[in-house]
């Protein structure tokens, strides 16, 4: 099933870590323009080697992926063009350290795309103002909070202007109460046509932005469909199971009686 | 081709001589770091200790000796000595003394930071076990700070080894010493000698340092502490 | 004592002196120079030219500098490489100082996590651009111990340059105690001279180091 409309196309992809791992096995998947793709499954399912294929961090072994019409998984692939369309966010923000956020976010613009300084810098102010951060931009990463790096790091990606970002868990790391303020950032991008792969554990989020939500498991795409769907009748039986462990049975009435188990409980205080 | 000089290496006694050359500096290196591994704990005792003298003192003359280079300490001792003091020291034992100085001081500081890496937690969980602090200087700390310090003593003797490669020029006969006495020999017949008699030094401390390093490496490995 | 021979000496072991820093000074460029490359090949891990930079640092590391000095200066000439005593002094230093340095660069890049790496080559960056923008500064901070660490020990190993016939402080020194007997004045006069050289970059090293620490890089 062709889709001529597909951004991204992924065929039969199959990914073998140098150390034996089987990590992706026949893998195939259609992403649209402006479509929101959430990506779920359990620890070592490969849905974060998916998004490091894709950006071209892994080199697969079998398969093709096609971008724009242009396959990018054969060795002759020019990446340092591809991955300034593909942006990509990581789990542990990955700021660089050495550099204020305003260098962080020029860093890009000026070295790889050569693009006018005065220009990229308006364009940082303008995204810094977005994302509520525009009196951060002469911090270094580490006085800011986790939820402020990320977004930083959202905003980082946003300024090679990409077609596709690829968001690989990026509240796992968060505190509980950060971890609203970088999806509010998300669901805005969402709300402005921005393709997304994202990869996350956060299931009320994934429902909430997601046009299709992907289950996958052991490597291979289980189940593909509509949020509402897949969280309310799940047709496999891994799907079950694996919704299954985010919700909560308290074992006894009596202990049960405390406080709801929702996010801002469980948190703990956050670190300096 | 009897003027490379290669042959040389092998003809009459010339090996065993360049081999018993390098023994005259191995056994300086050796001796002096027996001294200093003695010397050195000590040293690095003084320094984790209480005493702030003794503390004072012993940085000090770690600074001092660090600061030099080693053959300037080697220049003081052998040719000062035996002005001053009317000491008549052999250039060999003038090297053992000063190799057992910068030794101790180097071994110092190696001891030193063995103790002074572990960190506090280990000791607030051995004494949280309830041991006193014997039984945790003994359990707790010795066992970890000689896993540390162990591969650093064998590599301190590589840098002993290629220290003592100075004695050459207090005038002590070790190997690079025979070397030119080969070369000197047999200038005429092999005027090409020095290459490769020189080269085959290069190559012989190569093999001595690159095994000791080796081994001091795989135990570094193997005493990974995680 | 005789300070009068002393006051005498000074311009002598001045211009001695003089010549150990500029041959430690170029020296030393020289080696970070070669660290920064043999680190980056190792960085990227190119097939043939990693194994050749881990063959010459073993070389470099397992041999004292006098031994390899007498064979680029007494040995290697008889293949038709003649060189100056300073040139060969230079040479040397580089030999040696090179792998130093290498290691110090190539364990700080190992300390950085390599995930800094592919978040700078998500943007579109070269290989070449993640490490020259993102990787090394980065590491530079943690480098810093061990490079002025290096920076120290080479300009100590430069004493050893009298046996290439390079007039320095202990050739000078040596001159001396073997022409006049004044030993004493001359030992003196050697150990000042080196802690004029020394004691200033130690202090500085370790101003340096401090500064660096407290700058914390990174998060």
């Amino acid at each position: 099933m062709t889709d001529d409309k597909a951004v991204l196309q992924l065929r039969d992809v199959d990914k073998t870590y140098p150390t034996g791992v089987h990590a992706l096995r026949g893998v195939s998947l259609d992403v649209a323009r402006s479509e929101v793709i959430a990506i779920v499954g359990p620890s070592g399912c490969g849905k974060s080697t998916l998004l490091r294929c894709v950006n071209g961090l892994e080199p697969i072994q079998g398969g093709t992926i096609t971008f724009d019409g242009d396959v990018i998984s054969d060795p002759k692939t020019k990446w340092q063009k591809v991955r300034q369309r593909i942006g990509m966010v990581f789990q542990s923000y990955e700021l660089f350290g050495h550099l204020t956020v305003m260098k962080n976010l020029l860093l890009g613009p000026s070295v790889v795309q050569h693009a006018d300084a005065a220009d990229a810098r308006t364009r940082a102010a303008a995204l810094l103002e977005r994302v509520g951060l525009a009196d951060r931009a002469d911090a270094l990463p580490r006085q800011l909070s986790g939820g402020q790096k990320q977004r930083i790091a959202i905003v980082r990606a946003l300024m090679m202007q990409p077609e596709v970002l690829l968001l690989d868990e990026i509240t796992a790391s968060l505190d509980p109460e950060m971890v609203r303020e970088v999806l509010d950032v998300v669901l805005e991008l969402a709300s402005e046509g921005m393709t997304m792969l994202i990869v996350t554990h956060e299931m009320s989020f994934a429902r909430a932005i997601a046009d299709r939500v992907v289950f996958m498991d052991a490597g291979r795409v289980v189940e593909v469909a509509e949020p509402e769907r897949f969280f309310t009748a799940p047709e496999s039986a891994r799907a079950q199971q694996f919704l299954n462990t985010f919700v909560f049975e308290a074992p006894d009435k009596d202990v049960a009686a405390g406080p709801a188990l929702d996010g801002a409980d469980v948190g703990e205080p956050a670190e300096g | 081709m009897p003027t490379s000089g290669i042959e040389l290496l092998f003809e009459g006694r010339n090996f065993s001589r360049l081999m018993l050359g390098l023994w005259v500096s191995v056994r300086i290196a050796l001796l002096s770091m027996l001294f200093s591994i003695v010397l050195g704990t000590g040293l690095g005792l003084v320094m984790n200790g209480r005493s702030r003298v003794g503390r004072a003192l012993s940085r000090v003359y770690l600074e001092f000796i660090r600061i030099m280079p080693p053959l300037v300490l080697l220049f003081l001792v052998y040719f000062d000595l035996t002005k001053v003091a009317g000491i008549n020291l052999s250039g060999e034992v003038a090297a053992v003394v000063v190799f057992t100085l910068w030794g101790t001081a180097e071994m110092g500081d190696l001891v030193r930071g063995s103790i002074s890496s572990i960190p506090a937690h280990q000791y607030d969980s051995a004494r949280a076990l309830g041991m006193t602090e014997l039984e945790l200087q003994r359990h707790v700390v010795l066992p970890q700070a000689v896993r540390r310090l162990v591969p650093l003593t064998v590599n301190l003797t590589t840098r002993m080894i290629k220290t003592t490669s100075l004695v050459a020029l207090i005038g002590v006969v070790e190997i690079l010493k025979v070397a030119q006495q080969i070369i000197d020999a047999n200038r005429f017949e092999y005027p090409g000698a020095a290459l490769w008699i020189y080269g085959a030094v290069f190559f012989i401390y190569f093999i001595v340092c690159f095994v000791i390093s080796a081994f001091s490496r795989r135990l570094e490995r193997k005493w990974a502490l995680s | 004592m005789d300070f009068g021979f002393i006051r005498e000496s000074i311009p002598l072991y001045g211009e001695a002196a003089l010549l150990t820093v500029r041959i430690g000074a170029v020296g030393i460029v020289l080696s970070l120079l070669v660290g920064l490359v043999c680190a980056a090949i190792q960085f990227f891990r190119i097939p043939l030219l990693r194994q050749l930079v881990a063959a010459y640092v073993e070389l470099s590391r397992n041999t004292p500098l006098l031994v390899q000095l007498f064979f680029l200066y007494f040995g290697l000439p008889k293949t038709g490489v003649v060189m100056s005593s300073e040139l060969c002094a230079i040479v040397g230093l580089t030999f040696l100082g090179g792998s130093y340095m290498a290691e110090a660069f190539r364990s700080s890049l190992e300390a950085i996590d390599s995930i800094q790496f592919q978040s700078a080559l998500s943007l579109g960056m070269t290989r070449g651009q993640a490490l020259g923008h993102v990787m090394l500064p980065q590491s530079l901070a943690l480098a810093m111990p061990a490079l002025t660490a290096n920076v120290i020990f080479l300009l100590k190993e430069t004493s050893v340059m009298s046996v290439i016939a390079l007039p320095d402080l202990v050739y000078v020194a040596k001159e001396q105690i073997g022409n006049t007997y004044n030993t004493s004045e001359a030992l003196v006069l050697l150990v000042s001279f080196y802690l004029l050289i020394l004691l200033p970059i130690s202090l500085g090293a370790r101003y340096l180091e401090r500064r660096v620490r407290y700058a914390n890089f990174g998060d």
